[in-house]
């Protein structure tokens, strides 16, 4: 359907108006809507988002080649459809995924519930955060003693998770 | 037992009692869900989708929630009652679609259900009547802390649950009510109140969700934002903006009854003489008329069970009808149907108070 104004333009918007009691029917394109006043907001989708990835920094851009060894998704298709293929591809496009949340949420923290199989690794994370502001902390007081000792309560700690996240990875290899 | 259960038994939803019933028709809470390791819906092959099926049959069966549910195969029932589903808010329309593995179940008065293989793996809902959103928020929650209980969901502790579309990640959850707002909308503020609304980072929505028009002054309000918040703070803040907004509609049906108490009447009463006495009737109409009634019932004008104006809007739509029937009905068979339904169920159960016009109340312009 052409726009029955400019009559050129592919017309998207129905226009409705009041006349002297009487109620005027159109079919207009988006620029004519808008000479009528209209003011349009084009409905949100997560491809127009993607499709403006430049924007979303060089980060994103790092992911722009790679593919999901989870389930075979590569950006692109990601990009076309707005659509993740399975919980591998959010470390995958990681980079690119944190504009998009970022974007769409105006956050990209978890604030909420943590089911009770991950509730240990979520308590281990917030101490290691805990832990870090504090050695920093202890650095800038010029505390050294401290935040040697801290420093090495945080490396056990993240050797202990790798061994764990190892063990796990075997254990779900053999599955 | 199958979907014919469905038909005869009454939804809590549509009783029409929970609080502030007159504005606030149902209070949803949805949540997002899928399982490690394994591709989502729209990307897994037909095994792994069936699998998944599987696995969540049987982690309902450890679960007092899901006792005595109705179990759905979408890709075993017809185009018919696939769409009944839909009109029963109890399955979305891509669902609806109905590929291998896709599949519902209903519990106990269809307040909780659950659909699998959707666009994710599990969409955990809870559906009560009037202003409940607190209490769906509990009761989605205590299932889904049976559900994790036999099976592993995708979550990062960075971002939370892990979901297909990144409009759900986080939380996963979708909080929603549906509002009856023909106050707002005859005093015609209802575009400022929409507008105000998605300033506060809120969807409104038609009656069917997603891309649906608005139709008898229904709109469905829910939250957009899953990620960064807490559960109980994003409802919190849908309960402070629903309350605003019951608030103005209270105030615009208030001076619709003061100051124009006559035409308030004979809107109702129209309605109501057309819907007794219409043999041909589109369901466009009957929404439309049934919302006229629901705003008389509200103002005393009327004397009808709110729970069969509730249940009038969802048994006249189109497969609900066919299901009735037992057969497939044409649009002329349907919207004839329609009318008889209406008039039989308003005769069983309702008549109007003042019919002819009664005398303006105290208080209120003739």
């Amino acid at each position: 359907m052409t726009c029955e104004m400019c009559k050129k333009a592919e017309a998207t918007v129905r226009y409705t108006e009041v006349v002297e009691k009487k109620v005027v029917k159109m079919n207009l394109c988006e620029e004519c809507a808008k000479k009528k006043g209209v003011s349009i907001q084009a409905p949100f989708t997560i491809a127009d988002l993607l499709s403006g990835l430049a924007d979303l920094g060089s980060r994103a851009r790092e992911d722009a080649g790679k593919v999901c060894d989870g389930c075979g998704l590569s950006f692109l298709d990601f990009r076309k459809s707005g659509r993740l293929g399975c919980d591998r591809c959010y470390t995958t496009f990681l980079n690119g995924l944190h504009g998009v949340l970022e974007a769409i949420h105006k956050s990209v923290t978890h604030a909420g519930k943590v089911p009770s199989r991950a509730r240990g690794e979520v308590d281990r994370l917030r101490l290691l955060g805990e832990l870090d502001a504090e050695m920093c902390a202890a650095v800038k007081n010029e505390e050294f003693e401290k935040a040697a000792a801290l420093r090495d309560r945080i490396q056990a700690l993240k050797r202990e998770a790798r061994a764990r996240s190892r063990k796990e990875r075997a254990r779900g290899a053999k599955a | 037992m199958g979907i014919e259960v469905l038909l005869n038994r009454e939804a809590e939803w549509l009783m029409g009692s929970g609080p502030d019933s007159g504005v606030v028709v149902s209070s949803r809470v949805r949540l997002a869900r899928n399982l490690r390791g394994i591709p989502f819906p729209g990307r897994a092959e037909r095994d792994a989708r069936v699998r998944v099926r599987e696995m969540a049959e049987e982690a309902f069966e450890g679960s007092a929630l899901m006792q005595g549910a109705i179990a759905v195969r979408l890709d075993e029932v017809g185009e018919i009652d696939r769409q009944f589903l839909v009109e029963r808010h109890l399955i979305s329309r891509e669902h609806a679609r109905g590929d291998e593995g896709s599949a519902l179940a209903v519990g106990e008065k269809e307040i909780m259900s659950v659909m699998i293989n959707e666009e994710d793996h599990l969409r955990l809902q809870a559906l009560r009547s009037g202003f409940q959103l607190g209490e769906a928020y509990r009761e989605v929650d205590a299932l889904d802390d049976d559900l994790e209980r036999a099976m592993e969901y995708a979550f990062l502790p960075t971002v939370g649950y892990l979901t297909s579309c990144p409009t759900n990640t986080g939380t996963g959850m979708r909080a929603s009510v549906m509002l009856h707002l023909p106050g707002l909308v005859l005093a015609n503020q209802i575009g400022q109140v929409i507008q105000a609304i998605a300033k506060l980072g809120l969807a409104v929505r038609g009656l069917y969700g997603e891309g649906t028009e608005v139709s008898g002054n229904l709109f469905q309000i829910s939250n957009q934002g899953t990620l960064g918040k807490a559960e109980r703070d994003i409802i919190e803040e849908i309960e402070g903006v629903i309350n605003q907004i019951a608030e103005h509609e209270k105030k615009a049906r208030q001076a619709l009854y003061r100051k124009n108490f006559r035409a308030l009447e004979d809107r109702v009463c129209r309605a109501y003489g057309l819907i007794t006495s219409a043999r041909i009737i589109t369901s466009k109409e009957t929404i439309d008329l049934l919302s006229a009634l629901k705003l008389g019932l509200d103002f005393g004008l009327v004397e009808i069970d709110r729970g069969t104006i509730n249940d009038l809007f969802i048994v006249t739509q189109p497969a609900h009808l066919q299901k009735l029937a037992g057969r497939e009905l044409k649009p002329e068979e349907r919207d004839a149907m329609r009318a008889d339904i209406i008039r039989r169920r308003l005769k069983e159960r309702g008549q109007p108070k003042a019919p002819g016009g009664g005398a303006p109340p105290p208080g209120a312009a003739a």
